[in-house]
């Protein structure tokens, strides 16, 4: 049964008032009903006894004074002339009630009547008649003891009963026999009534008296005693032994309780009776009082639990309302005050609830902005591979609405190349670690396909069964473009289109593996064009260049194939000559260089030719690096631009003594280290563009008691790739976070960085060890420490260099890749070294203004830091016209000469309170569109 | 306990306030006019028991239609004035019918008060001539004096050879005692009898009865005619008795009670009366209502017990099988015949029955049958 709250709680509350009031009024009653039961009861049984003891009396008294009568007349002789007369005369008169005595003779007849005076004028009437007929005269007779009359009325008319006692009365005459008779003497019984009616007090009580046969004798209506009314049938009379009993009875359609008491003289009842309406009025008033008042607390009790509940539904209402509201998402909703504990911890629940819901949804807004603003594409599938949702980025990137691809697969991007394996390893990857990343080609709505970036994750329940694949990916086409251009710009001479320095050592170093493991020789060759300089004066760079373009055509096709020409310099060139079995076998691939480089060419109308010098060696006969090679390649040029240009000179492998003087001991570094002889300077970072200083670059020098202080290109290329080299690279990192926390303390907030080699980065305890490091330091900021990794070192072990990277990066401390663009497979790698800093080498700062290559690659690695979302500093800055261009390219942060020296660290606060950015710089700033991200 | 029980109380309070609406049906009400004190108290009080008897009985054979029946009773001490009052109490109040009066002079005095509020008065004992075949509201269970005073005159003239008879009459009943008298007189003088003595007399405490014996018996009658009550005539026996101890006494049937012999003793012994009643009828009717008589008011029922009893019973029987729009007298004088407690009772067109009398004499202080 549904009813309202409010309905339980009257109804619960009403009904334990009612049992509680119907509890206490069976208490009350059962108390209290049998005591005014008892009352009532004692009251009519003591009434009862006294009417009955009253009756009693009077006719007890009636029966003495007769039996005292029947004495004095037998005691007397004689009872000459009127004696008897005047004796029972005097008893009639004397005694009250007496109707009249009669003696009897032993004949039945009447001697003698006594009566009252005012009855005796009719005394003849009396004398002589017979009472044979009466029975209790014959009964007195007979047992010679006395006897009762059944009530009767008078010849009077009252209402009587007579009492025969035997008597023996003497003679008129002495001697005469005495006669045998009886004393009758009839009493009034108007006494009794009289008796009744004075017991009766009030109307409230009703006393009668009925004789042996229920006929009323005595009645407070004295009339009433004369009717000879019979109640036998109305009221359980009491035998003569009967003690007294309390009985109901109905008289005259009044209902009555009273006491039935035995008159014991004459067999007769006396009844004492109060309408049993009138007996328990107290008893009926108390129960109406009760009842009244029940009732009332009952109604009371009624309204007192509605108004309870209302008032409890009303403060519910509140809080169902407080519900509404938050069901209806106003998640803020004021908690309404009900002050009920319960009601209150619900709110303050559905409070926390709210909150919690709130959390969440800020958090879902959050992520949902992350998923619409990412500028990552975001694909989600469900458990089936079912596309469920995809974000703006991927409708940007892909060209799909988001209603093309909701419920398809992601087969729907066509067969791709090498799909079915991909795919293969990619549930692999899930199915095994959730997670899987790599690159894939796909095809965008217009066809196009582009390369995709893509990180996939499971989305298990709590079991762990996937029920989503979240697929994150970036559109790496362009990247992959730049990466691409960048290694032709990194190896290749824009001009020439041949093989830069870059390239060369590359080659160099697969050619010299390769002649070992053939047994042949390589030739080195260094060639300069005579006269080019002065054609480039002439004829200015435009038709230099076009005309080093022309050589460079003829000077490859006078190579073989597999033969490698590099452009090294303005009008230098490197070639590398493989697989000769003998030195000669070159001889004829140098006059054709030497022709080609000497040949006439027709260029703008000018008909332009130079000739060409060129210096050669043999390796492995020169048996040294390429560097080396090159150098000794170098000096056999300068021999032949010597000996008159235009022809080729061998290096002298055996003359060559000069280097070994010049080694170094490592024993000297470590005992310098020991004593304490090396620093650190430091050269500031700045931010030309606001001027700001971001960091220092601290870079080692040697205070050498003999030699004064050298740079580290004076010892450390000795002790390079030895564990010497360790120790060095561990002190610096010690002596920077000495000097970042001192500076911390003296409230300088400057960002340190410091170089390190990669025999270092891949020490087995590298990690453990540069957390002791950190852990003595511990007032300094960890991402106030950036490592520089020279970035050729980095390649030999990508993996593990990255390894340590990231654990780095884990205790907050930044990578920078130094020397950026110098190494061979830098861009390949990049994305696996999560660095956060490029480095542009000094070297391509310098000649960037001049040299278009130069140029090239500074744009580069600036649009390759702006792809990849790293922060890109310059080095080498030397001139405020190398910091406009840097700004011009978007590049911000930088160092340099041009802006400080390296400097003892005493020397930093100072300087850093001190320097102003050039007024070009912040100028060019104002104007600039260089996107936020760059500048980090 | 004898008082009120818990339970009963309990109840007694819901059902005070739910039964208020579920009163029994009203009962009906029988209104009584007799002397029920005093002298004649005998005649009254027995046909006031008949009556109650009666209406007893029927109550507890579950009343008339489910109606219980209500006895209202009323004194009329003998005495006109008083019987008037208690007539317009009784109409006042409405009763259904009168059973009484038990004499014939108060049924005289009522007999108008009834007659304008049309109130059916049915008497078990009134004799009086003065009321027969009269289309008025006064019915009797009984004949007129006339048929009883013939009856006697011709027992006493023809068996008992009475030839002389000096009379004596109470001036207090004068409506029956008058008429039976002179029906007496017609009769017995018709038979060649003479009435040698006619001594009327009034009733009460200041009777001189010696006086009276003396004068009945001066001129030394056969017997001595009494027309009184039981209780006079047991008084006048004593003395007649006394003075003559061999003279003949007869009375009429108002004597004929049981306080005739309790009083009267040895001086009503040999007395010759007529009656109402045959005390010795074997009559199962008459048996059980005996019984039932005796057995309620420990007292034999005179032959005002038994029309009072009868009487009552006409009146119940009649509204029992009253219809609709019939009055209480048509419905008695439809049904004309009621099955009496002795003998059937049988209403003529006037409202006026025939009851059969038998000729009885005391002996040892009981009434004996003759015929």
């Amino acid at each position: 049964m549904r009813r309202s709250l409010r309905f339980w709680l009257s109804l619960g509350l009403a009904t334990l008032v009612a049992v509680a009031i119907l509890l206490v009024t069976l208490v009350v009653l059962g108390a209290l009903v049998p005591r005014l039961n008892a009352k009532v009861e004692t009251q009519s049984r003591t009434l009862g006894k006294a009417a009955a003891a009253q009756i009693n009396d009077f006719l007890a008294s009636f029966s003495s004074r007769m039996s005292s009568l029947c004495d004095d007349i037998a005691s007397r002789p004689t009872l000459e002339g009127d004696r008897l007369r005047l004796m029972v005369d005097a008893i009639a008169q004397a005694e009250k009630g007496i109707e009249s005595l009669y003696v009897v003779d032993d004949n039945d007849r009447v001697v003698e009547a006594g009566l009252p005076i005012a009855h005796r004028a009719l005394r003849n009437d009396q004398i002589g008649i017979d009472f044979s007929g009466r029975r209790f005269v014959r009964a007195a007779r007979e047992t010679r003891s006395e006897a009762w009359s059944g009530t009767y009325l008078s010849v009077r008319g009252n209402i009587v009963v007579a009492l025969a006692l035997p008597l023996t009365f003497p003679g008129r005459t002495p001697g005469a026999p005495a006669t045998h008779g009886v004393l009758v003497g009839e009493l009034n019984l108007n006494e009794v009534s009289h008796f009744a009616r004075l017991l009766s007090g009030t109307d409230e009580l009703l006393t009668i008296i009925v004789d042996r046969r229920g006929n009323v004798v005595g009645h407070p209506d004295a009339a009433r005693a004369l009717h000879q009314e019979n109640l036998k049938h109305l009221v359980p009379l009491s035998g003569p032994s009967d003690a007294q009993r309390i009985e109901r009875f109905t008289i005259e359609s009044i209902d009555y309780l009273g006491s039935i008491t035995p008159i014991p003289a004459t067999g007769w009842t006396a009844l004492v009776a109060q309408p049993a309406e009138r007996a328990f009025a107290i008893v009926r008033s108390t129960l109406v009082a009760l009842a009244v008042g029940c009732a009332m607390a009952l109604v009371i009790a009624v309204f007192a639990a509605l108004v309870a509940s209302q008032r409890m539904m009303r403060r519910i209402g509140l809080f169902a309302a407080h519900l509404e509201a938050v069901a209806d998402g106003n998640y803020r909703a004021s908690i309404p005050h009900s002050g009920i504990d319960e009601i209150e911890t619900l709110s303050q629940h559905m409070r926390r609830m709210a909150n919690a819901v709130l959390e969440r949804e800020d958090r879902l807004r959050r992520a949902a902005k992350v998923f619409s603003h990412a500028t990552e594409g975001i694909l989600i599938a469900n458990a089936s591979g079912t596309i469920t949702e995809v974000n703006d980025a991927f409708t940007r990137i892909t060209g799909f609405a988001r209603e093309e691809v909701v419920g398809q697969t992601p087969r729907m991007f066509g067969p791709l190349p090498g799909g079915k394996r991909l795919y293969a390893r990619m549930r692999r990857a899930l199915a095994r670690g959730g997670h899987w990343q790599g690159e894939i080609v796909s095809r965008k709505k217009n066809g196009e396909t582009f390369i995709a970036l893509c990180n996939v994750t499971a989305v298990g329940d709590a079991a762990g069964t996937p029920q989503n694949y979240v697929a994150l990916f970036s559109d790496i086409s362009e990247m992959k473009d730049y990466q691409r251009r960048l290694e032709r710009i990194a190896h290749f001479d824009s001009l020439t289109e041949l093989p830069n320095r870059v390239l060369l050592a590359d080659r160099m170093r697969h050619a010299m593996a390769q002649s070992l493991r053939r047994g042949l020789s390589l030739a080195v060759i260094y060639l300069d064009l005579d006269g080019f300089k002065s054609i480039n004066d002439r004829h200015g760079h435009e038709l230099g260049d076009k005309l080093l373009v022309a050589i460079s055509g003829a000077m490859k096709n006078a190579l073989r194939d597999g033969d490698t020409i590099a452009r090294i310099g303005g009008d230098e060139f490197v070639a590398v000559l493989m697989d000769l079995a003998d030195e000669r076998d070159c001889f004829p691939v140098l006059d054709r260089l030497l022709r080609a480089a000497s040949s006439p060419f027709l260029i703008d109308g000018h008909t332009l030719q130079v000739s060409a010098s060129i210096g050669l060696t043999f390796y492995p006969e020169d048996n040294v690096d390429a560097e080396q090679l090159m150098r000794h390649a170098d000096q056999a040029m300068y021999q032949a631009k010597q000996a008159g240009r235009n022809r080729h000179a061998v290096f002298d492998v055996a003359g060559d003594v000069a280097a070994a003087s010049l080694s170094r001991n490592a024993e000297e570094i470590r005992t310098g280290l020991a004593r304490g002889e090396f620093r650190l300077h430091y050269q500031p970072k700045v931010n030309m563009a606001t001027g700001a200083v971001v960091g220092a670059e601290a870079l080692i020098r040697w205070q050498h008691p003999e030699r004064g202080l050298l740079l580290p290109g004076d010892f450390l290329p000795f002790v390079e790739n030895r564990p010497i080299c360790v120790d060095v690279g561990e002190w610096v990192i010690n002596s920077a976070l000495k000097q970042v926390e001192a500076w911390s303390n003296a409230g300088l907030n400057l960002p340190v960085s410091v170089n390190i080699g990669a025999r270092q980065l891949l020490q087995e305890d590298f990690m453990d060890r540069l957390r002791e490091a950190l852990a003595r330091h511990q007032d300094m900021p960890t991402e106030h420490l950036e490592l520089e990794i020279l970035e050729t070192s980095a390649l030999d072990d990508i993996a593990r260099t990255s390894e340590v990277v990231r654990a780095c990066r884990d205790l907050g401390i930044r990578f920078a890749l130094d020397d950026f663009g110098t190494g061979y497979s830098s861009l390949t790698y990049l994305r696996g070294l999560p660095a956060d800093v490029l480095k542009i080498d000094r070297s391509f700062v310098g000649g960037m203004l001049d040299d278009a290559n130069d140029l090239a690659i500074v744009t580069g690695i600036i649009g390759f830091a702006r792809a990849f979302n790293r922060q890109v500093i310059a080095e080498g800055v030397e001139t405020v016209e190398h910091g406009l261009k840097l700004l011009s390219l978007g590049c911000e942060l930088a160092q340099g000469y041009g802006i400080a020296r390296p400097m003892p660290a005493e020397e930093i606060p100072a300087w850093t309170r001190r320097w102003k950015p050039d007024a070009r710089w912040l100028a060019h700033d104002r104007g600039s569109t260089t996107p936020p991200s760059i500048q980090g | 306990m004898a008082g009120l029980s818990l339970m009963r109380l309990l109840i007694l309070l819901v059902s005070a306030s739910i039964l208020g609406g579920c009163a029994p049906p009203e009962p009906y009400r029988i209104g009584f006019l007799g002397g029920i004190s005093g002298r004649y108290a005998d005649l009254g009080i027995g046909g006031r028991n008949g009556a109650a008897l009666a209406i007893e009985m029927r109550n507890a054979a579950g009343g008339i239609n489910g109606r219980k029946i209500e006895l209202v009773v009323e004194d009329d001490k003998q005495d006109s004035d008083v019987a008037k009052q208690a007539v317009s109490r009784l109409i006042a109040r409405k009763v259904d019918a009168i059973i009484g009066p038990m004499t014939s002079q108060i049924a005289i005095d009522s007999v108008p008060l009834i007659n304008a509020a049309r109130m059916v008065m049915v008497s078990p004992t009134v004799t009086t001539p003065a009321l027969s075949k009269l289309d008025d509201h006064f019915l009797r269970v009984i004949a007129p004096t006339t048929d009883y005073a013939r009856k006697n005159a011709n027992h006493h003239f023809s068996r008992q050879g009475y030839r002389r008879i000096a009379a004596v009459y109470d001036l207090r009943n004068r409506a029956y005692s008058e008429s039976w008298l002179a029906d007496y007189q017609a009769t017995f003088v018709a038979l060649g009898g003479t009435l040698i003595r006619s001594e009327p007399y009034v009733s009460g405490d200041e009777t001189d009865f010696t006086r009276l014996a003396e004068r009945l018996l001066e001129e030394r009658p056969d017997a001595v005619l009494v027309i009184a009550n039981s209780v006079d005539a047991a008084m006048l026996a004593q003395q007649l008795r006394k003075r003559d101890p061999l003279i003949h006494i007869t009375a009429a049937e108002w004597a004929a009670t049981e306080r005739l012999t309790e009083l009267g003793g040895k001086a009503v012994e040999g007395m010759a009366i007529a009656q109402f009643l045959d005390r010795n009828s074997r009559h199962p009717a008459y048996v059980a209502f005996r019984n039932a008589y005796v057995d309620r008011f420990e007292l034999e029922p005179g032959f005002a017990g038994i029309t009072g009893f009868d009487a009552a019973n006409v009146v119940l029987d009649a509204l029992a099988v009253m219809k609709d729009g019939q009055t209480l007298k048509q419905a008695i004088l439809e049904r004309g015949a009621f099955p009496g407690a002795q003998s059937e009772i049988c209403f003529d067109a006037t409202g006026d029955a025939t009851r059969e009398t038998f000729m009885t004499v005391i002996r040892d202080g009981a009434f004996v049958r003759l015929d």
